[in-house]
């Protein structure tokens, strides 16, 4: 892997003059270049081993009166980004896709083409990824001429079209669709299966985007944290510390050590509650209830000492702009660390006794497999990119909070199954608990919460990354005056989902629903598989499927 | 032979009791489930209310598995008259080849029946699930076949040595294939698997899945109920104690399968087959070596 | 065989459910759940409306009336409206069992009298929020400027600008007008 400096100095000489301008930032540098560039700048950044971690469209036509796109490139270790700043024409912005160079970037484009209306030359015409196939034509959300009201008009007339499609005879505004009770989770895999056997899957997804990027452009910056804090159920502290992090770099507030240590204990609470509630739900997923059942009960326990340490059981409220909002005295952290130590004796008993069930240990063992190379293709993250052998992990690699005093053991294991991923998971628990013990031991004292400006800069632009238990998490924060311009998040599953498919090639349709949970993401989904049987020769569906596709024009 | 009256009124309450018991047995191991689970678990009688409940739901046939509510009905009837057999055989003390044939046949015939009832649904989750069951049944029905066969065979040679190790390594062959008729975990593939939600009774609901449901518990009795028949009834002198053995040995059984399934995770059918496959024949082989010993 | 341990586990744990609603539930004292504004100390200033993330809280003007309306249906208990409140009249209960039938059971108000503005005589903060000012301006003489509405106050002080003889463009309102909106 070179060094930024070196990467730096390639892309000048490849590209010469179609370098527009290098500006640093908080973590890394800001490489503005023509868009006709791309397809070599990013060639030159994966041939020289950098990780791409997201990209974000964003409407600057107010202060730069262009559109943007910004590639973050990761330098994993030297803890630097990479940003690779595209202006485009504000009337017609077009960009050349690099889906053949950055296989990652795929989701990304579609992100950018549906919500921002950005075109990429060279990508085969593809379906919509994240609006409706009914969405119009030319109405791009996040566009800053687009307001929150005027979705929400154009969203409405929508329902009652398909009452009426439906030929229901009195219109009543039920909300079935994507969003149905019947349908759990409001995406799904299409698993194509011979007999047994898995040979194809396709994902389809985005139901529920909620467009809080979008709600977030008129909140407060104190505000913000508390819906970030609600993207997920299971991790959604390290949503609201990203956010804050990516704000605070921005605008180049310091945030006392204190507070950062809080952040950090809540963050290893918060991976040792999720990664048991994954633990259990596998080990449901294989049938093995009496594991998930005993998981759970010891995954309680974890779950008091959040509510302890911060008021509630799930988003802790924490985080504020410059801080924390509430200090943990040395009798509670005392107490958290006990009871974690007790949770750790427990789980690790519990843990030995269920990978010698007979089934659990069969059907974890060489089922799901992802190779390194694939895995790597991919820029999968978290478990189960360590599941494949790639040592990559946040806290590590960019060191932010509390563990730029305090590094965590990383562990890596290169077979790329089901059993590897858990593995990693099981480790990560026990090294969340030796750090809960580090954290609570060297948490220096002094104020939480940093002074604020009297007033934002508006148009800075600040980079967020927290490990969340299923992987990076990562925000970019373009500043406005009194509320963020520009919000972009992006979970782990994001970055994982589109490896499943490779995951599942092979595997005992049996297997199927442990191999799509073994990345961790929403559970489920995995009920809600179709099966299409290729023998017959015919292409099947569930009811369930028919429900959503009789709402489709 | 016990005086018919006698008999006739234990075959009675012990065909009542095998229509009774088997919800309760069933609120046993859910009691029982819930301890090793460390939860409270629902009453003794939940699973009693629950059929009540789904009996008295709205009839609904579902669209194209109309099939599936006579197979339904069918599997009921059979399941019921399985268990009086079953009982009046016992305390009539009917224990030899023809009985015990009868009463397999029976037992086959249910099987076969329930395996209709999930393929007369189109659903693919019923039919993967169906798929699976007959996977299973194709190594396992022949395991039971072969286990009650071996049983029969067995007791001509008691009461020598060789006859008692001959019935005790067939009854065990006999104890794993009930097990997993009894589509308890690890062999509940046909429905229980998440991907399959419910698998083979999919589209049943509401009366029909109560039927379902309650043949399956008389099922499940029957199938702990069989060892001792096949293996200890012929032993026992009078229609009181037979009937005591079916009735208490059903019951204990029950339990250990219970504690048994609770601690297992769920098979996949290619491995129950695989695993399935070497008990049984390492049993048949074992029988064999005994009996030319 | 070592899974069968799992029995040992379950023997040595015991239960580990309750029967809620039976038995009482598990919250701990630390507990955040909804929150009760205690009508005494509440001025009406709505800091909490402005800072609540979900908007559960809104400081409305009704009829002659202000109405400090909270909807537990939006809460989302995160005690951002009790860190803010200057007068500490929020405080966070351990309430967590809200569900009810009735969607009225879900609001909570706190109704303030109006303070009129002393020369168009309209209803324009709550009275307790001008009383507070004033009382925390320290100044008797403050009280004249805050008994106005915003728009009043605005006229006076072009007025007052206007009678010192300051000239600063000829935009500045005449006292004609100002005399027609009194009427």
């Amino acid at each position: 892997m070179a060094s930024v400096s070196e990467i730096l100095k390639e892309l000048e000489v490849e590209l010469g003059t179609k370098v527009l301008n290098i500006s640093r930032i908080e973590g890394g540098v800001i490489v503005s270049i023509e868009p006709s560039a791309l397809p070599r700048a990013s060639l030159i950044l994966v041939s020289k081993g950098a990780r791409h971690r997201m990209m974000v469209a964003s409407d600057d036509r107010e202060w730069l009166g262009r559109f943007s796109l910004y590639y973050i490139f990761g330098i994993d270790r030297e803890g630097q980004n990479i940003v690779i700043h595209l202006p485009l024409d504000p009337d017609n912005p077009v960009a050349p896709s690099v889906v053949d160079i950055v296989r990652a970037v795929d989701w990304y484009e579609l992100e950018a083409k549906d919500l921002m209306g950005i075109e990429f030359e060279g990508r085969y015409p593809v379906p919509r990824l994240i609006m409706p196939d009914t969405w119009p034509e030319g109405v791009y959300p996040l566009r800053k001429d687009v307001s929150v009201e005027e979705l929400r008009r154009l969203s409405e007339p929508w329902i009652s079209e398909r009452i009426k499609l439906e030929e229901v005879e009195e219109i009543v505004r039920i909300p079935i669709g994507p969003y149905h009770p019947a349908l759990h989770e409001p995406e799904y895999f299409e698993l194509y299966v011979r007999g047994e056997k898995v040979v194809g899957a396709r994902y389809v997804g985005f139901m529920v985007h909620r467009g809080i990027e979008k709600l977030a452009e008129r909140m407060k910056y104190d505000q913000v944290p508390f819906i970030a804090e609600r993207i997920c159920g299971i991790c959604g502290f390290v949503h609201s510390t990203s956010y804050c992090q990516a704000a605070e770099a921005a605008l180049g507030i310091e945030v006392p050590e204190r507070a950062e240590f809080i952040r950090s204990i809540m963050l290893e609470v918060e991976r040792i509650h999720s990664h048991l509630l994954w633990v259990g739900v596998a080990l449901h997923l294989l049938g093995y209830d009496t594991g998930f059942m005993h998981v759970w009960r010891i995954r309680e326990r974890i779950m008091r000492v959040a509510e302890m340490l911060s008021g509630s059981r799930k988003t802790y409220g924490l985080n504020v702009l410059g801080g924390v909002r509430r200090d943990f005295d040395r009798d509670r952290l005392e107490k958290a660390v006990r009871e974690a130590e007790e949770i750790g004796k427990e789980f690790a008993e519990l843990v030995k006794i269920s990978i010698d069930v007979p089934q659990v240990r069969a059907r974890l063992r060489g089922t799901g497999i992802l190779s390194p190379g694939e895995a790597r293709a991919f820029a999968v993250v978290g478990p189960t990119a360590r599941g494949s052998g790639i040592d990559i992990d946040v806290r590590k690699d960019f060191p932010y909070a509390a563990y730029k005093r305090i590094k965590p053991r990383v562990p890596v294991y290169s077979e790329g199954d089901n059993l590897a991923r858990t593995l990693v998971r099981v480790d990560e628990v026990f090294e969340s608990i030796e750090l809960l013990k580090h954290l609570a031991d060297q948490i220096p004292s002094g104020s939480i919460r940093a002074e604020l400006p009297p007033s934002f800069e508006p148009y800075r632009i600040g980079i967020g990354a927290v490990e969340a238990p299923r992987g990076e998490v990562i925000h970019m924060v373009i500043t406005g005056r009194y509320t963020p311009y520009r919000w972009r998040v992006r979970a782990p599953t994001y970055q994982n989902l589109i490896a499943v498919p490779t995951m599942l090639r092979g595997v005992e349709l049996a297997d199927a629903a442990l191999t799509i949970a073994s990345i961790d993401p929403c559970f489920s989904c995995t009920d809600r598989a179709i099966v299409i049987d290729l023998r017959r020769g015919s292409v099947e569906r569930i009811p369930l499927r028919k429900i959503v596709s009789r709402w489709r024009p | 032979m016990d005086s018919t009256p006698v008999s006739a009124s234990l075959a009675a309450a012990l065909a009542a009791a095998s229509f009774l018991l088997p919800p309760l047995l069933d609120g046993v191991e859910r009691k029982i489930r819930a301890a090793i689970h460390s939860r409270i678990g629902p009453p003794l009688t939940q699973t009693w209310f629950d059929i009540l409940k789904l009996w008295s739901k709205e009839a609904k046939l579902p669209r194209g598995a109309e099939l599936a509510g006579l197979t339904v009905l069918i599997g009921l009837s059979i399941a019921l008259a399985l268990a009086a057999t079953l009982s009046t055989f016992a305390a009539f003390g009917l224990v030899g080849v023809g009985p015990v044939v009868a009463v397999m046949v029976m037992v086959f015939a249910l099987h076969s029946i329930s395996m209709a009832t999930g393929c007369a649904s189109s659903n693919p989750f019923a039919t993967i699930g169906s798929f699976r069951r007959v996977f299973l049944n194709v190594v396992n029905e022949v395991g039971l076949a072969l286990s009650v066969a071996l049983a029969l065979v067995s007791r001509w040679f008691i009461p020598s040595w060789k006859g008692w190790a001959l019935l005790g390594i067939s009854t065990g062959m006999m104890l794993v294939a009930c097990f997993c008729a009894s589509g308890r975990l690890p062999y509940d593939i046909h429905e229980a698997e998440p991907e399959l939600a419910s698998g083979t009774v999919i589209e049943l609901s509401g009366p029909l899945l109560a039927a379902e449901l309650y043949s399956h518990l008389i099922e499940r009795w029957v199938l702990a109920a069989l060892p001792f028949y096949v293996s200890l009834a012929p032993f026992l002198p009078s229609a009181w104690a037979r009937c005591l053995a079916l009735v208490l040995g059903s019951s204990g059984l029950w339990t250990l399968f219970a504690v048994t399934s609770a601690t297992l995770g769920r098979s996949r059918a290619d491995l129950a087959l695989r695993s399935l496959g070497a008990i049984y024949t390492a049993s048949t082989i074992a029988w064999v070596g005994v009996w030319l010993a | 065989m070592s899974f069968l341990k799992v029995l040992a586990v379950a023997a040595k744990r015991g239960r580990a459910t309750i029967r809620y609603p039976l038995e009482p539930p598990l919250v701990t004292p630390f507990f955040r759940g909804k929150i009760s504004v205690d009508p005494s100390k509440c001025i009406g200033c709505g800091a909490c409306a402005r800072i609540c993330p979900p908007r559960a809280i809104e400081l409305v003007r009704e009829d002659n009336r202000f109405v400090l309306r909270y909807f537990i249906g939006r809460c989302i208990f995160c005690g951002m409206c009790a860190d803010t409140c200057p007068q500490q009249a929020i405080e966070v209960s351990h309430e967590f069992e809200l569900a009810t039938p009735r969607l009225e059971d879900l609001y909570e108000e706190v109704i303030h009298r109006p303070a009129t503005c002393s020369v168009c005589g309209e209803p324009y903060l709550p009275r307790k929020l001008v009383e507070k000012a004033i009382e925390s301006s320290g100044m008797e003489v403050a009280r004249e400027r805050l008994e106005m509405c915003p728009q009043c106050r605005r006229i006076s002080t072009a007025q007052v600008i206007a009678s010192s003889r300051l000239r600063f463009g000829s935009d500045l309102l005449e006292a004609g007008e100002v005399e027609e909106r009194r009427s």
